[in-house]
């Protein structure tokens, strides 16, 4: 899981995914390998002071990384203190070690990822990873920058299932042929009774 | 050093090789790193000692190893317990051993190693027994030690081929293909429909100048086509200048009252260039001279000298008054007659009610503002010496009124301007609508039209000076009325004039009033005579019509006249007008055999024409032009002439229908 710039909701959307395959009665493992800006653990409202990091740097165990969460089925990896070489690490044999027995143990590895542009961590974990999803922010992202990002993965060999568009908001897009906010029956999120998104991080 | 301690380490640090090691065959000693990885002591310093790193390197090294290699999720029951799929029993057993002492789970407590234990003890299950073996060899999909599956994990760096074959559009193209297919669709019909509208607006400005034009150059022969086709007679020029009038007037005043030539002349308003300028004024009747030569003439038959000559000298004006020469032959018209007379540069070509001025640039102001015309009686017809003009007096013969002249019809002359050619047609084609011209018969009016260049005018007036003496040429006249009015000629030189009033002097008594509107057109050619001879020359007298009395040569010869005037040479005959009369006068009086002939050029020849075709394509006479039939070209020549025929076997009918 991955975006072409910072802060385009890629935790959210990992969670989100996370949470919805443990609800389909999956042993799902979310990874938090933005080991320059974390957020999973304050989203979950974990401590972060042994993660990831320190896993790749050779301290711990992946047992000792691991983290439970309210959900049934759902742990995490936090990101742990932030290194100063987190591409060496996630580059290293441990990433790898990791999530062959993550794979192993796991029914699904989530990887929440660094940003594209700029990093060299998104294209080795994608590389790693059996696929990759974009993140797209509606409406802020533009499409040379998704491009570039998309040309970036694809450099790295990743396998990108696909792209994802969030903070999409009808009334405003309005999708370019006319479906606006008039039309209330081809609002996207209109089915739960809220017309807007709600917003899953305050969950 | 063992070669896989190499491979275990250089994974390790590289762990981009996995896909590489992967689908190569195991090392042969996969068991020292299962020992290692188990925690052999004894495998593990000969491992370090060997390889110089640090006993945890080698430890997570040789884990990796097996982790990533052993334990990859194609790998088959061989390659999981560490061996080829041709190795001894006892090597099976032997990793089976070290690598369930590593991954068991009473020994890895977190539990997260231990997942591999259940790959191996699975894989020991299926080749534990040589019996069990062979069943597995024997159903094993494949020998390379990797199962078939899709690879989990990382993948092999292959180079990655750029992809070409993409859509010829682009998403977005694809999407604004309808917008740009319509647009350029519209922008097409757009650009058709303003081009058509273009062509439109210009065939339709073409198609109006070309019949204000042909309006223009058809609304002279109105009225004759109303009044009467046949009766209209083409009109004649005769060269004229005033000075020669004047001199013949004189020669003619003195020889039947010597004693008052200026009484002649002055009210006549014919003054000379020089002489008597202001006298009659500008505006003074153009036909003064004419009527005074015709009173001259009248004066000449009835042989009394003291007859009025001075009542001429007035004229008829015109309600309007005279403004310009051009009415001479405008008020010749009223009387059915066709006059061209030319006054010294002027040209004035009268065709039923319309009249033509053709300013010659020689002459401007009063002097080019006089008329001296002459008349030649048609001969034999009868008719009466006495000109509608002398309307004092009482005709002796009821001179029918002259016809109405229609409002449409002008016989007023109009200005004089450069006319210019008529508009070619438009070319034929898809945005050109072919025109639809006006189907109108051929009018039975013939114009002469002088298209040669101003320079060429100038020469020739240059060559023919003012009072250079002009031929008597005659003038064809024809009768429309049932009493004749035949206009008598107005004499240039006074030889000429004499001769042509002693030739209409027998002619007056004997003619009687012609009751059936008969047609008479006469051609005649009256050459200067000289002075001297007692019987001068007899013009060469062509009768094509039916005239009932053909004009007696005899008569004029007959004549003896007192010459005055000193001898002229004979000036070169203006052949374009005299073939204009030869064709007025055969189309007037309906002889198609003539009017062939007269093409065809033999006729002419005969005459001392010429070649009408040749005069045609000549700078002199550029176009006869009978109503909208432009004589132009030897193409179009042919089929102006049939038409002319056709429209002349028609004429015949209707009139004999009659």
């Amino acid at each position: 899981m991955t975006s072409a710039s910072a802060s385009e909701g890629k935790t959210t959307t990992a969670l989100t995914l996370a949470r919805n395959f443990a609800q389909l009665g999956r042993r799902v493992l979310l990874i938090d390998a933005d080991l320059r800006n974390p957020s999973l653990h304050r989203v979950l409202g974990s401590d972060n002071s042994m993660g990831l990091s320190n896993f790749l740097a050779g301290g711990i165990k992946p047992a000792a990384a691991i983290k439970p969460t309210k959900t049934l089925r759902l742990t995490f990896i936090p990101s742990g203190p932030l290194p100063p070489n987190p591409a060496e690490l996630l580059a290293g044999p441990k990433m790898v070690s990791l999530l062959s027995l993550a794979g192993e143990k796991f029914d699904q590895v989530i990887i929440d990822g660094p940003p594209i542009m700029g990093l060299a961590d998104s294209p080795i974990l994608s590389n790693l990873a059996s696929g990759t999803l974009l993140v797209v922010e509606g409406g802020s992202t533009r499409i040379a920058t998704a491009k570039e990002a998309l040309k970036r993965l694809f450099g790295a060999r990743a396998h990108v299932v696909g792209a994802l568009i969030t903070k999409f908001d009808v009334r405003v897009s309005g999708y370019g042929y006319g479906y606006g906010g008039d039309y209330g029956g081809y609002q996207y999120y209109a089915y739960g009774g809220t017309p807007t998104p709600q917003r899953l991080t305050k969950a | 050093m063992s070669k896989v301690y190499d491979l275990v380490l250089a994974m390790f640090r590289d762990p981009g090789l996995i896909a590489e090691l992967r689908d190569r065959a195991l090392p042969d000693d996969v068991g020292l790193v299962i020992r290692i990885a188990a925690g052999e002591a004894a495998a593990l310093d000969n491992a370090v000692e060997s390889t110089g790193e640090s006993s945890e390197v080698m430890v997570e090294a040789s884990v990796f190893f097996l982790q990533q290699i052993l334990f990859a999720p194609t790998a088959d029951p061989y390659r999981v317990l560490g061996v080829g799929a041709d190795a001894a029993q006892e090597l099976l057993r032997e990793n089976y051993r070290w690598l369930m002492k590593w991954l068991h789970p009473d020994r890895n407590q977190d539990g997260w190693e231990a997942v591999y234990a259940d790959r191996v003890n699975m894989a020991w299950q299926d080749l534990k027994t040589p019996e069990r073996r062979a069943e597995y060899d024997r159903t094993a999909p494949v020998a390379s030690g990797m199962l078939p599956v899709a690879v989990l994990g990382t993948r092999r760096v292959t180079p990655m081929k750029a992809n070409h074959s993409g859509p010829l559009l682009s998403g977005s193209a694809v999407r604004r293909l309808p917008a740009l297919v319509l647009g350029t669709l519209g922008i097409a019909a757009i650009s058709v429909v303003g081009l058509t509208y273009w062509a439109q607006t210009q065939t339709e400005r073409e198609l109006s100048e070309m019949r204000r034009d042909r309006a223009q150059q058809s609304s002279s022969s109105a009225t004759a086509v109303e009044s009467d086709p046949l009766a209209e007679v083409a009109a004649a020029a005769v060269e004229a200048p005033t000075a020669t009038a004047t001199a013949a007037v004189d020669a003619t005043a003195d020889t039947h009252t010597p004693g008052a030539p200026a009484q002649v002349q002055a009210p006549a308003g014919v003054p000379a260039p020089g002489s008597a300028p202001a006298q009659a004024g500008a505006d003074l009747p153009p036909p003064a001279a004419a009527v005074s030569a015709l009173a001259v003439a009248d004066t000449a038959a009835a042989g009394s000298p003291d007859k009025p000559v001075l009542p001429a000298s007035t004229g008829r004006r015109s309600p309007e008054g005279w403004r310009g020469g051009c009415r001479s032959a405008a008020r010749s018209s009223d009387s059915g007659d066709a006059v061209l007379a030319r006054r010294g540069g002027r040209v004035f070509a009268a065709n039923g009610g319309d009249a033509r001025c053709i300013r010659n640039s020689t002459n401007g102001g009063r002097a080019g503002r006089r008329c001296g015309a002459r008349h030649a009686t048609a001969t034999g017809a009868g008719a009466d010496t006495r000109h509608p003009w002398q309307s004092r007096r009482p005709p002796a013969t009821p001179v029918q009124p002259p016809a109405p002249v229609p409002a449409a019809a002008r016989w007023w002359p109009r200005p004089i301007r450069r006319r210019r050619a008529p508009a070619p047609l438009p070319r034929s084609g898809w945005w050109r609508i072919p025109p639809a011209m006006p189907v109108k018969p051929p009018a039975l009016s013939l114009h002469l039209r002088r298209r040669w260049p101003r320079r060429l005018r100038q020469r020739r007036s240059n060559r023919h000076p003012a009072p250079a003496p002009a031929p008597a040429t005659a003038v064809v006249a024809a009768a429309t009325a049932p009493a004749t009015s035949v206009k008598p000629p107005a004499p240039a030189p006074a030889s000429a004039a004499s001769v042509v009033a002693a030739a209409t002097a027998p002619a007056t008594p004997i003619k009687p009033p012609q009751p059936a509107p008969a047609v008479a057109a006469t051609a005649a050619t009256a050459m200067p005579v000289r002075p001297e001879a007692p019987a001068p020359r007899p013009a060469r007298v062509t009768t094509v019509a039916a005239a009932p009395t053909p004009p007696p040569a005899a008569l004029v010869a007959a004549v003896p006249t007192a010459i005055t005037e000193p001898p002229q040479p004979a000036p070169a005959r203006d052949d374009a007008e005299s073939l204009v009369r030869e064709f007025a006068a055969a189309y007037a009086a309906g002889d198609l055999a003539r009017f062939d002939r007269l093409f065809s050029g033999s006729d002419l020849r005969a005459l001392g024409l010429g070649d009408m075709r040749s005069r045609f394509n000549s700078t002199e006479m550029r176009f006869l032009e009978i109503r909208q039939l432009n004589w132009q070209d030897d193409s179009q020549s042919m089929r102006a002439r049939a038409m002319f025929k056709g429209h002349l076997r028609s004429a015949r009918g209707a009139s004999s229908g009659h």
